[in-house]
This record gives C-alpha cells, structure tokens and sequence, in this order.
C-alpha cells in the first residue's frame, strides 16, 4: 500500500483550564492521499479548526497537550520546533484562514507581501518575485494585478483580501491546502467565487484539500470525502455522495433538517434541540445522546465505536439508523 | 476625464494621494499648534547643531565688567541681549551652547532607551517564557528604584561625566520603552496575519522585523518624545544637584542652578533656561501628542476629516 501522504493517528488535543481539562478533539483518524479533498463538517467547538492547526504545528505546546501521531509525507509533524517545520509550512501543507479582513499584514503593498514570500523561501530574485507575484495575483482573479500590486490592504475587499491570502497559501505549490472556514468572514454573494477559485486552483495543481466548514451545503459541493465532527469527535465520514445520500448518524440527519435550501420554508427548519456539551466533564456514553432523538440506556453509558454503518461508510452510532431526513 | 490622463487608473491614483507619509505632512502644515512645536524643535535642533560649536568660547569668556549686566540691552551686540551671567558671560551663548548638551544627553539616553527596550521589548513578548519573565523582573526592579536617587547614587561612584550621565538616564528609562514594546507585540501577534506568516514558513525573526516591529514602531516614538522632554527635566534636575555636568560642559540645568543664588539682584540668569526647559519640553509633548493621534487609524480619519473639512 502506498503511504498517504497525510496520516492522521489517534490524534488528541487537550487544553488544561481551571474548570479541568478541555478535550478538544478526542482520537481522531484521517488519511488523504495525493489531491484527494475532505471536507471537515461540525459546530463551532467542534475541533475542526484545532485539528487543521495542528497539521501545521501551529498549536502551542504547552499550554496544549497532543496524543497521537500526525505524519505527513511519511514525517511527524507533532513535536517539531518551528525551525523543523518550517520546511513542510507553505512548501508541504499551506493553510487559507477563516479571518480575511486580518489575514495580510497592514503596513505592506499586497505586491510586496507575495513576493517577500517567494524571494525568502523560493530563493526568487527581486524582480523574478514581482512577476511571480502579479501572475499568481491573476490565476486568484485579481483584475488589474499588476497595478493592483501597489496597493495596500485596506484599499481590497474582503473577497479580493482572501484571494490574496489565497494566492499566498499556493504561491509555493504545496501538496495540501487546508482552508479553514474561508468564507465565514465573506459576503455570500462572494462565497461561491471563493469556493470556485479553491477547487479550480486544487484541480489544476492536483493538491489535496482539506476544506473546514459548517455549512451542509458547502460542504457538500467542495470535496469528495465528508467527515462529520461532534464534541472533537468523528461521528460519521465517507464519500460525500453516500453520506448525504444516506445519513446513518443522528446528528448528520438533525444537520440536515436544519439546513435551510431552496426547496424548505423556514418553518420546515429544524433546530437541533440543547447545545454542544461542555467539553470539561468527561461524558460516559455517546457526546450526542443529551440532544439525540434515538437516546437508549445504552446511548448514555456506552460510548460507541466508529464501525461500517448500513449504508457502508463509517458511523459512531450503536444503531443501525434509517436515513429520516 | 481627458486623455491626457487615460493612463493612470484610478486605483494608481488612490494609492499616490494616499500615501501616509505625505498625508501626515500635509495635515502637519494645517495643524497650527504641532506645527508651532515641530519648528520650534528643529530650530533648536539647528541651534544645537550648527550654531554652537562657534559660540563655545562666547559661552566661557568671562568679562567681570558685564556681571549681571541685563537683559533687553542692545550696547553689547546681539550675545547679550539676553543679558550677561554672574561672571560676565552671554547668555545667548550659554544658552544655545545649553541647548547642545542638552539635546545631546537626553537625545543619547532616549535613543539608547528606546532602541534598546524597543528590541528587548519585541523579542520578550514574542517568545514569552523564562527570558520574559526574568526582562520583566529587571523592569520592576528599575521601576521601583527612585531613579533620581540612583542617578545621584552612581554618578556620586563613578563621577559625573556626559558619557555617565547619559549611561544612567538611558538605564532608568528602559523599562518603559520595554513594557510598552512588550505589551504592543503580545497584542499584535495574535493578529491573523502573524498566523498566517507562520503557517507560510516565516522565522520567528523574520515574523518579529517585518511583521510585528512596524507595527510597534509608532508607538515606540510617540513614547521617545514624550521621554525626551522628561529626560530633559530629569538632566536638568541633576545637573542642578552638582552631579549632572561640569564646567566648562554647560547645560539648562546646569545655568538655572548656578543662577539661583542670585535670583534677587539677576532673574534672567534663572528664568531664560528655565524658560528654554519649558518649551522644550512642551513642544516635545504637543508633538507626540499629535503623533500619537495620527498613528491611530480611528484618530487620524476624525483629523483627516477636520481639517479637509469632513469630505474627500
């Protein structure tokens, strides 16, 4: 078999507070290989954003504890100083963050802050860089990119902002890009020319993608994988067709009949009833059973595995659930 | 519009009248009160510079015929219009030669202050940890040590030279330039775009020069001038004690205490540098003040707008 080229193993993220340990995400596992695409579907708490740091190693530690091994490239990633990492940051994994507006530095040209990049770790030329970095300002849709390039940050919008930031992430051609969220922060009407742009630059180059998100549909359009996250849990993961064909969690069914399209009046909507435990006491049984409708006994006191579901993709429920959408 | 200026889009435009640089001196020359102090400190600054390196031995000759000899009197040529000292000195010359250690001192101990704590400040708030934690131990220590009375402490040991002078105020005033770097960059690294440098690969140096130091920086000279009219005062207030400088080093300080003891028969020998500290020290205030308002982003849009009056 070949190696994946990231291989995430029983990963843990446990932040100590006063109210006790906060496990944030409890043994996650994940392989993606060469320019497959996952999306990471969850609430916010739900340890998406924590588990896409990590992979750059941008959780300090302490205060953080991490369990487990994430190895990309056949490397651990886990452990390393940000010297180590440093070869694997923008070069192996790149990351497009959920704040736009803040993601650029204030006091640079746009043009000056793609091409510091490209000099400094590209060993580009001066002028080299400046070329580089207008093309790479054109293939993220800037209009006027080489005029544009004198300009500052504050002088963009939000979307043209986080094509920059973009345009960044992939300006040293990494194997994976993880976007988190990238387009919370954004107008809708400017969300879907974000998502677009993404998968065209993930086609093009062949990266894989890990994209995280909340929203269903997104999620749905972006990536051929699904993995759906609950209290730094996986619940439910598989191809993104069979998990939205056949949801065999509950919580994946109560996602979705929260989840306004164009078919459902608002009043059809239905809200997940209670919210996220907190992740200070230490649950017995299934993370979900306080707000699930199936609930047992057993749900409470037991906390389920993650095993093959009816539908054959992988589910963290003890029953085996019709899809009641 | 025509096409002689077809060529320029407008975005290019935008950038080039809204350069801060020139926007900052344009509202400078709108603002009559900074721009009062601005002049008035680089006039000095000339004084100091250019004019009193020729007005040392006027600054020391003494002439026993022009003891007190006072102010307002135009018989003597323009050195004593200001009237002579208690041993016939000009006063002019002492006080633009005043005005040159002055600077000097306090212009050295601030820049050093600053330079200093600015980089210690940067890298201990950065990487935090047992290095933050014993920089800001030292800080405390310095801060609650009565600096006057250090000052006195050791420039009474090592005995009072410019170089010592200038050593001891630059100690005194690190910690603050160090507490406010510090306190700017534990801000201004959870900021994204630090995050986002890291994630591309920066070095922790590289992230602390070209990301967080210029954001730092404004505020770093906003405080440097501010200090300097302290540092000012407090060179001022040494030299009155005995231990600042020493003839024939003559500073403000220097010439308000030697004139003290005769403020009943000679006022003008006390109050013209007095008067010099004054006005040194308040324009060195109303400029960082007005530095401060424009290197905020909210205060400079209200300044922007007063003085264009409200639109463009």
């Amino acid at each position: 078999m070949v190696t994946p080229l990231l291989d995430i193993r029983d990963f843990s993220v446990t932040f100590p507070s006063l109210g006790g340990d906060i496990r944030a995400v409890r043994g996650i596992n994940l392989q993606l290989g060469e320019g497959e695409s996952v999306a990471v579907l969850g609430e916010s708490g739900s340890g998406k954003s924590v588990t896409s740091r990590a992979i750059l190693g941008l959780i300090d530690v302490p205060p953080a504890r991490l369990e487990g091994s994430i190895l990309f490239d056949g490397v651990e990633v886990l452990g390393r100083s940000d010297k180590e990492l440093a070869a694997i940051r923008g070069r192996g994994v790149s990351m497009v963050f959920q704040d736009a507006l803040d993601g650029l530095n204030p006091v640079y040209t746009v043009g000056d802050q793609i091409s510091e990049l490209l000099r400094v770790r590209a060993h580009m030329s001066r002028k080299t860089a400046k070329a580089e970095a207008i093309s790479l300002m054109q293939q993220v849709g800037i209009p006027a990119a080489a005029q544009r390039a004198k300009d500052y940050p504050h002088q963009f919008s939000g979307g043209m902002r986080q094509r920059i930031c973009i345009a960044m992430a992939v300006a040293l051609k990494p194997k994976l890009l993880i976007a988190d969220e990238p387009t919370t922060a954004l107008d809708v009407t400017v969300q879907a020319e974000i998502l677009q742009l993404i998968a065209r630059l993930q086609r093009e180059a062949n990266m894989a993608l890990i994209f995280v998100t909340h929203d269903l549909g997104v999620a749905h359009n972006i990536a051929e994988n699904l993995m759906v996250m609950y209290a730094g849990v996986v619940m439910e993961f598989g191809p993104t067709n069979a998990v939205f064909g056949a949801p065999a969690h509950p919580y994946t069914q109560a996602l979705m009949r929260s989840h306004p399209s164009e078919a459902t009046h608002w009043s059809d909507l239905q809200p997940i009833a209670g919210s996220p435990p907190d992740k200070t006491e230490r649950l017995a049984g299934c993370p979900f059973s306080p707000r699930c409708p199936h609930s047992t006994d057993r749900c409470t006191k037991e906390e389920p595995a993650l095993r093959r579901g009816p539908a054959g993709h992988q589910v963290r429920c003890h029953f085996d659930l019709d899809a009641q959408i | 519009m025509s096409n002689a200026t077809s060529n320029t889009t407008p975005s290019d435009d935008i950038s080039r009248r809204q350069n801060p640089k020139w926007v900052r001196l344009r509202l400078l020359l709108k603002m009559p009160l900074p721009l009062t102090a601005a002049i008035i400190l680089i006039l000095l600054l000339i004084a100091a510079l250019f004019v009193a390196p020729y007005l040392f031995e006027q600054a020391n000759r003494q002439n026993l015929r022009l003891r007190f000899y006072p102010p307002f009197q135009t018989e003597q040529g323009w050195l004593f219009w200001l009237g002579g000292d208690a041993l016939g000195r000009s006063m002019v010359a002492e006080l633009i030669y005043g005005a040159r250690t002055s600077f000097l001192v306090a212009g050295s101990a601030v820049g050093v202050a600053a330079s200093l704590g600015f980089a210690i400040g940067l890298v201990s708030g950065y990487f935090g940890g047992w290095f933050d934690a014993i920089i800001m131990r030292l800080a405390d220590i310095i801060v609650t040590l009565p600096s006057l009375l250090m000052a006195l402490a050791i420039l009474f040991v090592l005995g009072p030279s410019v170089f010592n002078l200038i050593c001891v105020l630059a100690v005194a005033r690190l910690p603050v330039f160090m507490r406010t770097a510090r306190a700017q960059t534990l801000s201004i690294r959870e900021w994204t775009f630090v995050e986002v440098s890291r994630s591309i690969g920066a070095s922790p140096a590289r992230i602390i020069w070209r990301d967080i130091r210029p954001l730092v920086a404004p505020t770093i000279l906003t405080v440097a001038m501010l200090e300097l009219g302290n540092t000012m005062l407090a060179v001022a207030g040494l030299s009155f004690l005995g231990v600042g400088l020493q003839r024939p080093d003559i500073d403000w300080g220097t010439m308000v205490a030697e004139g003290r003891q005769y403020m009943n028969v000679a006022w003008w020998i006390t109050v013209f540098p007095g008067i010099a500290i004054l006005i040194t020290a308040l324009s060195a205030n109303i400029l960082s003040n007005w530095m401060r308002a424009v290197g905020d982003p909210k205060q400079s849009g209200a300044l922007v707008a007063k003085v264009t009056g409200g639109g463009n």
